[in-house]
């Protein structure tokens, strides 16, 4: 994103212009659809986390200190928004990790290998899968994601450690079946 | 930054199914533009008949207020707050009412809880004083206040460095990157030689260090305690699900303290004491010997019992007092007026000089921190809730911090460089979001915020009431940095022109801008250069780092003298084929990242200079360290160049600092060496 124009549409936004709140919207979407859709495992929730999200986030533009931050900004919203919907589901007693099938066709081999992947990260504690996600999908870095979820970076960057490990094991588990 | 090989892997592996990852139309950028524009439309018909038929601009401006509470400055009584809780159902009682109250805006308290995004932590120094008490002058960490020690990942004693830095380590076949504390001796500077090495990545310590402070004989390391297994320990009948704790392993895992440690002897650190608090976001302060934790800890609602404080009183644990995850006393449990979020400031003291000293820990129940300021006499806290910031004072006098006052500004505050304590008053800059007046056309009055920011100065009397403040500095733009002198304020605002205001405090009722200057670009960090003139850092149109120099000798009209891009020094020197590289320092935002000597002309900091032009369709990233001199005549120049090839890691470490006439430079695993008047290189020494 050329970070100039997207100041200016910015505080077009601020000033409640759905238009300019839409153009920016267009720019991450799929961004944000895929970041959701990897932390929920299903395309329903990931529509609804994202939905909620921008509604929340054209409600609290004013909110948006940092015109240039507007992608990390949307984000840290989407991940609250994705957190609530893990309360909700633990709340309910709905399981955790029930991926919707991507690939059902076709052999190709890196295919099939990254949605072993994607199943993998859905194994993951859910707040390591926000943070994982935010750093892989989100683009973002861990200072970033620190401020973005309020955690001393240093937790941030053990976490991914943590992650990288943890998948390592769980993909070699699965190559070995 | 740094690239993690491993996410990177990742990263390459899963984007190949993004194509296969797509939305339904639900969220097409059109279709989220129609559902936009119908909630406007409703919660305008719900709002008032006044604004029917005016232009939509207008009515989309009036939305905006709603969601801005009105926030004059105000400050509360002291009688108001000092609210004892004494028993621990009291406070449980006010969380459950708490939790009744907020009961549809609650899900939150997991663990992503906190103060709005916050911005980059940036700040102006201090002059950091040489400790002249022995010998040689060294390095120091840029203080804000003299006498009032901050932590650094790097500690020079005059004889001894202290860092903290990163090492990759391999592990089932898993490289990753630790933290790893070493002691070089520098008895005698040119030839350092490594006397204690401590590895905090192995399984058993469970501590992840953050920064250090020396206090005489005493080592203090800092960090977050790692606490996976807390959660295994709960025990809900309601949660027993070994699947769904399985999930979780990591539920409430802050713990935020230090390990003391015993360094009189040469070459060996003996572990003396370990402290631990509930919370995150610690900040820490020393002043002569008395260490100041400061953290905020979240309630996590799903999982408070009535009859068990630990539940939801925040712990502590100390081995001098024998406490391990003990809740804080009763009698140390304070509560705000009212209770905005559900979190707790806790705040305690240890003495360093006396290891076996119980620490000292206080909390209170709806306040939190996130910046502080601390004065030899007095600590500020502050928290930001979006459009105001409060304040809390506390008198260290005693060993305990004692609550003085309490108080309330418009704004939020940019880091601790934007507040200051002079003649019992307290300063503080913030940036908030303007009122505009503005008059419909049929003639109602009505006040509407178009959601700008403007900047403000703001005096508070001992008392944190507001006497004098100045309101509505540059609108639309947002303060970069910071800094007050004694009678005089200095603030970069920053759109696109990079104003630098001189601001008059002699009368703390009447504060007034004396002068301002523009220029392209801004500074993140103003320091005192000389009595009449500032250094400032930060960067120009382009985001690449610059360093200026400003003659405030008149208020009335600020001159800048010298400015320079890093990417042009290094042009000058012929470092790099074109001035048009792109090259930045963490030293604009990170105060700690710059190295200011002033006698030997030092003003050391690291550089990323990424060369777009050498390597076909990509860049070349080189991390270096790059120390500059400054004349107020002649300018800047590049006087040294110092590579980091050769470090190991991510070079997470990438710093300067001295002991007499060595200059030394420190990244992860290698430690070199250089004369400090020629700055030519004596020797190296891999860690």
């Amino acid at each position: 994103m050329d970070s100039s124009s997207v100041a200016a549409w910015v505080s077009l936004a601020r000033k409640g212009d759905a238009d300019a709140f839409a153009h920016l919207y267009s720019l991450v979407y799929l961004d944000l659809y895929r970041y959701a859709f990897y932390v929920l495992g299903n395309s329903a929730d990931a529509e609804d986390a994202v939905q909620d999200a921008v509604l929340s986030a054209y409600k609290d533009i004013g909110s948006l200190k940092n015109a240039e931050a507007f992608k990390s900004w949307m984000f840290t919203i989407l991940a609250r928004t994705c957190k609530g919907h893990i309360k909700k589901r633990i709340k309910n007693r709905q399981p955790l990790n029930d991926p919707q099938p991507l690939i059902t066709e076709g052999f190709d081999q890196q295919l099939l290998q990254a949605d072993t992947l994607r199943r993998a990260i859905l194994t993951l504690p859910p707040k390591s899968r926000i943070i994982l996600l935010l750093s892989i999908k989100g683009g973002f870095n861990s200072a970033d994601i620190g401020k973005m979820l309020n955690l001393p970076s240093s937790t941030v960057r053990s976490t991914l450690s943590r992650c990288c490990t943890k998948l390592k094991e769980l993909l070699k588990e699965d190559s070995h079946e | 930054m740094n690239k993690d090989p491993n996410l990177e892997e990742l990263k390459k592996t899963l984007s190949q199914l993004d194509s296969k990852i797509l939305p339904s139309g639900k969220l097409y950028p059109d279709n989220i533009r129609e559902k936009l524009t119908k909630r406007k439309k409703g919660s305008l018909l719900a709002r008032s008949k006044i604004i029917a038929g005016i232009a939509c601009a207008a009515a989309a401006v009036l939305l905006v207020i709603a969601l801005v509470p009105s926030l004059k400055p105000t400050s509360r009584n002291r009688k108001d707050f000092k609210l004892k809780l004494n028993n621990y159902s009291k406070v449980y009682s006010l969380l459950e009412n708490y939790k009744a109250e907020n009961k549809n805006t609650r899900g939150e308290d997991w663990f992503l809880d906190g103060p709005e995004l916050v911005e980059d932590e940036v700040g102006a120094p201090g002059n950091a004083p040489g400790d002249n008490s022995s010998g040689a002058p060294k390095g120091n960490t840029n203080l804000q206040v003299a006498g009032v020690d901050e932590a650094d990942i790097i500690k020079n004693d005059g004889k001894r460095l202290y860092v903290l830095s990163g090492e990759q380590f391999n592990s089932n076949g898993y490289t990753g990157t630790g933290y790893v504390l070493t002691v070089f001796d520098c008895t005698s500077p040119s030839s350092p030689r490594v006397i204690a090495k401590i590895k905090y990545y192995n399984e058993t310590e469970k501590f992840a260090p953050s920064e250090m402070f020396i206090r005489e004989d005493k080592l203090i390391v800092l960090g977050n305690y790692i606490q996976e297994t807390a959660y295994d320990q709960k025990t809900d009948p309601g949660r027993d699900s070994k699947a769904e704790i399985a999930q979780m392993p990591y539920y409430y895992s802050y713990k935020t303290g230090c390990i003391i440690y015993d360094i009189a002897k040469d070459g060996q650190l003996t572990e003396l004491r370990r402290f631990s608090q509930d919370g995150n976001g610690a900040i820490s302060r020393m002043i002569d010997g008395k260490l100041y934790i400061i953290s905020t800890h979240y309630v996590y609602f799903d999982y408070i019992e009535k009859d068990k404080a630990e539940t939801f009183i925040p712990k502590v644990t100390d081995t001098a007092a024998n406490l391990k995850d003990a809740p804080v006393m009763a009698a140390n449990i304070a509560c705000m007026p009212a209770i905005e979020t559900p979190t707790y400031l806790v705040i305690s003291v240890l003495d360093t000089d006396n290891v076996t000293r119980a620490a000292h820990t206080q909390t209170i129940l709806g306040a939190s921190s996130s910046n502080v300021y601390c004065s030899l006499q007095n600590l500020y806290v502050t928290s930001t809730n979006f459009l105001a910031t409060d304040i809390i004072k506390f008198s260290l006098k005693g060993f305990a911090p004692e609550f003085v006052a309490q108080g309330k500004v418009n704004g939020y505050v940019l880091n601790q460089y934007s507040m200051d304590e002079y003649k019992g008053n307290f300063r503080i800059a913030t940036t908030s979001y303007a009122d505009v007046e503005q008059k419909n056309d049929n003639g109602n009055d009505s006040t509407v915020s178009v959601g700008n920011t403007v900047n403000n100065v703001y005096v508070l009397d001992k008392n944190l009431k507001t006497i004098g403040k100045l309101e509505g500095l540059a609108p639309t733009e947002r303060i970069y940095s910071a800094r007050f002198d004694k009678d005089m304020g200095y603030l970069v605002t920053y759109r696109q022109m990079d104003p630098l205001f001189a601001i008059d405090l002699s009368n703390p009722t009447a504060p007034k801008v004396l002068g301002e200057l523009k220029i392209p670009g801004f500074s993140e960090q103003l320091h005192s250069f000389d009595d009449k003139t500032l250094l400032g850092i930060g960067q120009d149109d382009d985001r690449r780092t610059k360093v200026s120099l400003f003659d405030v000798s008149n208020p009335q009209s600020p001159i800048e003298l010298a400015s320079e891009t890093l990417a042009q020094l290094l042009f000058a020197k012929g470092m790099v084929s074109t001035s048009d590289i792109y090259v930045y320092s963490t030293a604009q935002s990170s105060y700690k990242d710059l190295l200011l000597y002033r006698d030997k002309n030092i003003i050391g900091m690291n550089a990323w200079v990424y060369d777009y032009t050498n390597v076909q369709g990509n860049y070349k990233a080189i991390n270096c360290y790059v120390i500059l001199g400054a004349d107020k005549e002649t300018g800047f120049t590049l006087r040294k160049v110092i590579s980091t090839e050769n470090a190991s890691g991510y070079a997470i470490l990438n710093r300067g600092t001295y002991i007499g006439n060595i200059l030394y430079h420190i990244t992860d695993g290698q430690l070199t060496w250089y004369d400090i008047d020629t700055l030519d290189l004596i020797g190296s020494l891999p860690y």
